[in-house]
């Protein structure tokens, strides 16, 4: 066991804990209203909106796992670095139109939004469904990452001492998530951000002194490695593109875009987000520095402990501390954040449309509370009590892309258009979710699906042949259903909704 | 305000109206892989793949910094919000 390492460890988690039941004071709301609890009031400016996101969407499974893929799999898995480049362009022209639809009709989750766009509840279900499904793996993978890190300071390994850690960190979270809602995972990203900021930085300089620069680096890797074969270009490109599609469909996101308190803060953040995809580009590179270490894939852990691994040889011990510390947090704010956006969508799309129409402002906080607890012990018993949980989560969280991104049509498109139908984009939606479904399964869950078109094999990335067969039924049905004259309901938004300031 | 002033001032929103298509450079720069997918020229050691990946980080960024103060410009001008 390491000592000074767990010792930073317990300090940071008391501090962090200590800031999560503190924050339900921090621009105090009445905390029995789901706008107030779920989404802060949406009074999130700039600065808190951009370490809200940044804790949100870098979160600690990216931190170990893209490295990871570079140290098994080699430059695909750089993909990470072009896929939260070009996100931000997209989030700059369509989350301020979300925002402002939301704002104007108080819409909590997407699905809300495609219930009042199109007047259909099945459209909205299927929305809210697709989001809970990909989100859950997502927070269970949260829990593989602070499990990784406890084994990389000698307090994992098996049996219910062995699981305890991880319990008491997930009760406690859950504990002040339920209180502070939204609050709690904003103040404790700051926090979170620091860690990581400090960790990388120091990782960047002092591991390459140690190796021998970052020549040395690069020619400790294998050529197979280092650079694309002409095979995976496709396959590097639509991995980037179809992820960056599905980034800001995830509820979690737009949680997060929804929190803040203007468009300009939204348009602010895409512009100064990308820091964070600087430091996520130099993280995928430990993954090469682990390779040019010599640490070899771990017995429990496989390439996923590539990173701990390397900070355990790299690092003093307390520093190592420090470094864990930093992914283990930054898991616990993306697991608050995942969970408050989860329950959200039961409370609104599912709860309150199909059980509880009149249910008051009050009961409709209570239940999210109720369910944000259900979802991380959910996630928890999954992770704990499934044979091989840790592959299942890694498999079903690459399906949950695959999913999410089927919501694209009904969401972006209906921010600019009404002209698509409704019974249109939920069948595009159904053929999305099976096909993919059915290539990711075909390929024993890896992201790849090789598509054969004519005579050539053309890889590429699964969610997003499967979004390109989602989108040519819904273009295809809606010319069909508009023709027949079939009914497309009332759209209860206006145009200057998308562009409302306030 | 005279004709010349009048076009010139038609000119200047039609820039920054087209000041969004910007917003595609990255797309380009990062998703046509072969035209960067080589080890030379190396800088400091990294192969191009890498430090080309990393400078469009910054690019992707100056360019949407570029688009916000454009129409930030052209909202405060017409004396109303920022979008329209």
């Amino acid at each position: 066991m390491n000592v000074p390492a767990l010792a930073v460890m317990i300090a940071l988690f008391v501090l962090v804990t200590g800031l999560g039941f503190f924050s339900a004071r921090w621009r105090s709301g009445d905390m029995d209203l789901l706008h107030e609890w779920g989404l802060a009031g949406g009074r999130f400016g700039t600065v808190v909106t951009w370490f809200l996101l940044g804790g949100d969407l870098y979160t600690a499974y990216t931190f170990i796992a893209v490295p990871a893929l570079v140290f098994s799999a080699g430059a695909i898995g750089f993909f990470a670095v072009p896929y939260t480049i070009i996100v931000y362009p997209l989030v700059f022209l369509v989350m301020p139109r979300l925002w402002s639809v939301c704002r104007t009709h108080g819409y909590v989750t997407p699905a809300d939004f495609v219930r009042g766009r199109y007047d259909s509840s099945t459209l909205a279900l299927a929305v809210a469904t697709s989001g809970i499904l990909a989100t859950m793996p997502y927070i269970a993978l949260q829990l593989v990452g602070i499990q990784v890190v406890l084994g990389a300071v000698g307090i994992g390994g098996t049996g219910f001492m062995g699981d305890l850690p991880l319990i008491i960190a997930f009760v406690i979270l859950a504990a002040y998530t339920y209180s502070s809602g939204l609050r709690a995972p904003a103040m404790i990203a700051l926090v979170k951000d620091a860690l990581i900021f400090i960790v990388v930085i120091a990782a960047v300089i002092m591991i390459p002194a140690k190796l021998g620069g970052y020549g040395h680096i690069f020619a400790a890797v294998p050529r197979e490695k280092l650079i694309l074969s002409p095979s995976q270009y496709g396959s590097y490109a639509t991995l980037a593109f179809g992820s960056a599609l599905a980034l800001f469909l995830y509820p979690h996101s737009i949680t997060g875009v929804l929190s803040s308190d203007s468009r300009k803060v939204i348009k602010r953040n895409a512009a100064f987000l990308p820091i964070y995809s600087f430091l996520l580009g130099l993280i995928a590179l430990l993954g090469f520095m682990a390779l040019a270490a010599g640490i070899k894939p771990d017995a429990t852990y496989g390439a996923q402990y590539a990173v701990p691994a390397l900070f355990n040889a790299m690092f003093p011990p307390w520093f190592a501390g420090v470094a864990f510390s930093a992914i283990a947090i930054g898991a616990l704010v993306p697991a608050a954040i995942m969970s408050i956006a989860t329950a959200n969508l039961f409370t609104r799309n599912i709860y309150r449309e199909y059980f509880r129409p009149d249910a008051t402002l009050r009961q409709e906080a209570r239940m999210a509370k109720a369910a944000s607890l259900v979802v991380k012990f959910g996630a928890l018993a999954f992770i704990l009590l499934l044979e091989n949980a840790r592959q299942e989560a890694i498999n079903f969280q690459l399906l949950g892309g695959v999913w999410i991104l089927q919501t694209f049509p009904a969401i972006v498109f209906g921010l600019y258009t009404r002209w698509f139908h409704r019974w249109a984009l939920l069948a595009g939606w159904a053929v999305g979710m099976v096909s993919g479904t059915m290539m990711a399964a075909s390929q024993h869950f890896t992201a790849i699906f090789p598509l054969h078109i004519g005579g050539s094999l053309v890889p590429g990335y699964t969610a997003f042949y499967a979004f390109v067969a989602n989108v040519i039924v819904t273009v295809v049905l809606t010319v069909v259903l508009n023709a027949l004259g079939v009914a497309s309901g009332a759209d209860r938004t206006a145009r200057a909704d998308y562009l409302a300031e306030s | 305000m005279n004709d010349g002033e009048r076009s010139s001032a038609r000119r200047r929103r039609g820039w920054r109206r087209a000041m969004p298509l910007l917003l595609i450079i990255p797309y380009v720069g990062t998703l046509w892989v072969s035209t960067y997918a080589s080890v030379t020229p190396e800088l400091w050691g990294i192969p191009f793949f890498y430090w080309y990946q990393f400078l469009w980080i910054g690019i992707g960024a100056a360019i949407t910094i570029a688009v916000y103060l454009a129409e930030d410009r052209s909202g405060m001008s017409r004396g109303n919000g920022s979008e329209r």
